[in-house]
């Protein structure tokens, strides 16, 4: 293969754009194919300035006059070349540039090398929003109200720059956005807003649509994620732990004990969060079981719990579910032969009474089978009489009614755990299970925990 | 004898980074805060090996200073201009106005030191 034709396959398969411009201005005739894939067909003149406008008009005048700087020899080849423009977009494709002059008895071309840094620009950008959304939402959590100010702020003021004809007016907007962004931590779309501010003062222009529509369509991103949580918070009030605290001893202070305890409550844990997670789980259980379209229901008052000394009961009830919904709840086909719905429904129960507070687990599946527990109970070598002590046997951890020992339950561990839970507060568990109807597990705790 | 070199900036940041670069050089920089102190200066100053001019300047803009040098009988002294961001029509019509070339801000001290030296022909 001949030396030309070899550098032919070069420029043919270079990825990136590869042509020389010399003292007038004019790309050379060889050039790598990428040059025109990026920049379309050199004109007829060949002028680099004319060829390059078509991308950045801004970046091929000021190649064209800093080109001429080159010639000139007044300025250090070095700063010439520094000086000319290192990248150029369409702001659809973004491109770096570099520049290496070539000699031949003095300064002959310049070799121009022109590669496609869209990928590296748009996710350095991404980062930058993203770096914006952690810090919006650190200040939506530590300072909910300035953060809405700062929303309702800034959108007026997009709203005003995008439909403004002003120059002035809106680099006015630009600046208070530019310190509104800056207040919040919000970095990239401050420095977003100051390069379009910059772009007025020192290149006397007014940013086009699409420049202000990039910044706005930055904060849309913030904006966004940042909403979900700010909707989530404006239904609730934060007040500090001590704050709480002081106001219950107030009301203990002017004897209103029962206030005193609500008060209290306030810095406990609702139920129904906790009843709400479990039935998560429960059909996600099901899902894994073949047990599709579980039904939960979740019934409980505005009880709340202090967290430390209820977590292993709620950590250990976890078991209960799942055996109700491993073992209770039949398959579809099974359900659909005793002439139920295919689908189960278990019933989570959380209830404040004077006498007690009670946890259920209800499942409307086949109830248990008492004879293959007394059989399971056999094999290790207990023989329960009375139907109390069939009970019980339900609560040992080496039996287990199980089958097969699967990764959901079978081991006969959980309600064993559950018992021991439920009696460190002070609690008792009774079971009740009628034959093809499903069974209840139900925890009663004494008032005082509550 | 040192080479007289005439600094016109309104940023006091601007003309203490050109001091600093020139600092180890030999030369007497004489400053000038605005166009008008400019033309005062350089009045005052017609021996000066260099103008180092700033473009964006109250009192006479960079531009407008050197069309008022344009108008007035020489000899002229060569000028750089200094600009923080390349505007090519005004720096090809500062370049019509007699600039030799223009430097842009923040520079690095070797090359700036370097077109200094070009300039009043110390390289």
């Amino acid at each position: 293969m001949s030396g030309s034709r070899e550098m032919r396959l070069v420029l043919e398969n270079v990825g990136d754009a590869l042509f020389t411009v010399d003292a007038h201005g004019v790309v050379g005739a060889e050039r790598s194919r990428a040059s025109e894939r990026f920049f379309g067909a050199v004109p007829a003149s060949g002028s680099v300035c004319e060829w390059l406008a078509a991308t950045d008009a801004a970046a091929a005048a000021w190649l064209d006059v800093s080109l001429g700087a080159l010639w000139d020899d007044v300025l250090p080849v070095a700063l010439a070349l520094e000086q000319l423009p290192q990248s150029m977009t369409d702001r659809k494709r973004h491109f770096s540039l570099k520049y290496t002059p070539i000699y031949e008895s003095g300064l002959h071309s310049v070799l121009v090398v022109a590669a496609d840094v869209t990928s590296m620009v748009e996710q350095r950008r991404s980062d930058g929003v993203q770096r914006d959304v952690v810090a919006a939402l650190r200040h939506v959590v530590s300072d909910r109200a300035g953060f809405e100010d700062l929303v309702s702020e800034v959108r007026k003021l997009l709203l005003r720059m995008l439909a403004s004809p002003d120059a002035i007016e809106i680099k006015r907007v630009l600046h208070t956005l530019k310190g509104a962004f800056a207040t919040f931590e919000l970095q990239a779309l401050a420095a977003k807003a100051h390069d379009l501010e910059t772009m007025i003062v020192e290149r006397e222009r007014r940013p086009s649509a699409d420049e202000m529509g990039e910044l706005a369509g930055s904060w849309e991103i913030v904006d966004g994620a940042t909403r979900s949580v700010l909707d989530l918070l404006r239904s609730r009030v934060a007040v500090p732990d001590a704050v709480l605290v002081g106001l219950a001893s107030d009301a203990q202070a002017i004897g209103g004990s029962d206030l005193a305890a609500r008060i209290r409550s306030l810095r406990c844990q609702t139920v129904h969060t906790r009843l709400a997670r479990l039935a998560d789980y429960a059909r996600a259980v099901a899902d894994r079981l073949g047990k599709p379209n579980l039904e939960v229901v979740c019934a409980c008052d505005d009880a709340r719990l202090p967290p430390e000394p209820w977590l292993p009961f709620w950590s250990a009830l976890v078991h209960t579910v799942r055996n109700a919904v491993d073992h209770g709840i039949e398959s579809p086909d099974d359900r659909v032969r005793a002439g139920k719905s295919p689908h189960g429904t278990l019933t989570l129960t959380a209830r404040a009474q004077r006498q007690s507070f009670a946890v259920e687990v209800r499942d409307d599946g086949s109830g248990i089978d008492w004879e293959r527990v007394r059989t399971s109970a056999n094999k290790v070598g207990i023989a329960p009489v009375t139907p109390e002590e069939l009970e019980q046997v339900l609560f040992l951890d080496c039996v287990s009614t199980a089958t097969e020992e699967t990764d959901i339950s079978g081991r006969g561990i959980g309600m064993g755990a559950v018992r021991e839970a439920c009696e460190a507060l002070g609690g008792r568990v009774i079971v009740r299970s009628v034959p093809t109807s499903g069974t209840t597990i139900r925890f009663e705790f004494p008032p005082a925990d509550v | 004898m040192s080479k007289k070199i005439i600094l016109v900036d309104d940023s006091v940041t601007a003309r203490q980074q050109v001091k600093t670069a020139l600092r180890g050089g030999d030369y007497e920089i004489v400053e000038a805060i605005d166009g008008d102190d400019g033309l005062a200066k350089i009045e005052q100053h017609r021996d000066a090996a260099l103008l180092i001019c700033d473009v964006n300047m109250p009192n006479k803009t960079g531009l407008e200073l050197l069309n008022v040098l344009q108008d007035r009988p020489g000899p002229h002294m060569p000028i750089v201009m200094l600009t923080a961001e390349v505007q090519p029509d005004l720096l090809q019509r500062a370049k019509r106005a007699g600039a030799k070339g223009w430097i842009v801000k923040p520079f690095k001290h070797d090359l700036f030191v370097a077109t200094v030296r070009k300039l009043v022909g110390d390289a």
